[in-house]
């Protein structure tokens, strides 16, 4: 079993679902599908996850993960909870949410049961393709534990590759918005998250990059890694501007290297943490 | 995201409930509470969903609970769209069989004319 190329986890709130749209939309950018595709697949998996946010933890707080496994002529998409059981909930909606997933997606289904959370696997065609039987949804995707957890914030996985750019800087976007930050602010996130994304993966430790996103009135924050041993500083450098003796480090307040210890005492990486203030 | 995506004005006596950018369930109560406040004051009411981008299934239940309070007070209820091609709002009307359910009109201006014309309680 493995993890989807792209995963997302936030708390499962409903002020996080315009967070999943947006990363959604940076898929969307990265593999340039048409906006009807988006617009479809955005609602539907918007409908999951609202049955996540209302009825998936009805005691507690949780997490939410959406799981995605874009292919050249259809995206898969997961979301995936660890809340009550399918039995214990009904759709908010009367009915409608389902409807809406079931015809918006080319092919959907519903796994879980008991108190073990539910998934709802959905994939969408890229382009119309002749009619034939369909194939299953890949059952190899988004099996594990989520990525990770936040509070407030998004934790986003994935494996190096042309779409994590877009969906970083569509997620700094989103997060920096609900943080009340400014455009300007706003746009200083989105450059060196760009930056930091055009780069990470040379510096890597393992095959897929993590990137926290903790959002809280005024501030941003990112943690990006693990990184190998000098990768923070080698990341640091890339920020500079090419022909220019400016640096993006200069748009970020404050800039931190973490190190972690990892399988034991073996291995020892890097976590490259930046900060975004509102002044 | 934020509640200033929602704002009423008044037209001829009727209220025009205004919904910009995304809404979803983390809007919908203040979509749900705006316009029952329009109907408490006794105004026939319009949605206007001409500049939202995104809806989903917790804001057709909001409308439907405008168009349920409406008609217990014998008052206009009407709601208009963009009915471009690529308006992900007129495909969740459509997918969800929600033109059925209210008068759904082209422009505000229609709505507002669909409302008055009927008088109380038909559009």
């Amino acid at each position: 079993m493995s993890e989807a190329p792209l995963q997302l986890c936030v708390p499962a709130r409903a002020e996080y679902l315009a967070v999943i749209r947006q990363a959604l939309t940076g898929v969307a950018d990265a593999l340039e599908f048409g906006v009807s595709v988006l617009n479809d697949m955005k609602v539907a998996v918007n409908e999951a996850c609202t049955n996540v946010v209302v009825h998936a933890y009805p005691d507690e707080t949780g997490t939410l993960e959406v799981g995605v496994r874009p292919q050249p002529e259809e995206v898969a998409v997961i979301v995936r909870d660890n809340g009550v059981g399918v039995q214990a909930r009904s759709d908010p909606s009367g009915g409608v949410g389902f409807l809406l997933i079931s015809s918006l997606s080319d092919r959907f289904e519903i796994r879980g049961g008991g108190d073990a959370g539910i998934e709802v696997r959905m994939v969408f065609k890229l382009d119309a393709t002749p009619d034939g039987e369909l194939s299953a949804i890949d059952p190899d995707i988004a099996t594990r534990a989520p990525a990770g957890v936040v509070s407030a914030g998004a934790v986003f996985s994935a494996v190096p590759g042309p779409v994590v750019g877009p969906v970083i800087s569509r997620l700094i976007g989103a997060l920096a918005t609900q943080a009340d930050l400014s455009l300007d602010r706003l746009s200083d996130a989105q450059l060196v998250g760009e930056a930091i994304s055009a780069h990470v993966h040379d510096y890597i430790s393992g095959d897929r990059i993590q990137i926290v996103l903790e959002d809280a009135e005024g501030r941003l924050d990112m943690r990006i890694g693990p990184l190998a041993e000098s990768g923070s500083e080698q990341l640091r450098r890339d920020l500079t501007l090419p022909g220019a003796d400016r640096s993006l480090e200069q748009l970020i307040d404050k800039v931190d290297t973490e190190y972690e210890q990892q399988n034991g005492a073996e291995t020892k990486v890097e976590y490259l943490r930046l900060n975004f203030v509102q002044s | 995201m934020h509640s200033e995506n929602i704002s009423v004005q008044h037209e001829n006596g009727v209220a025009v409930v205004l919904l910009e950018g995304e809404h979803d369930v983390y809007t919908a109560p203040a979509v749900t509470g705006k316009i029952e406040a329009c109907l408490s004051e006794g105004h026939p009411v319009v949605v206007d969903l001409t500049r939202a981008s995104f809806i989903d299934s917790s804001i057709l239940r909001a409308l439907i609970v405008g168009r349920n309070g409406s008609q217990d007070r014998s008052l206009g209820f009407a709601v208009c769209l963009d009915q471009n091609e690529d308006s992900a709002v007129k495909r969740v009307f459509e997918v969800a069989g929600a033109q059925e359910l209210f008068p759904v009109l082209s422009t505000q201006t229609e709505a507002i004319d669909a409302v008055l014309s009927a008088g109380n309680g038909s559009a």
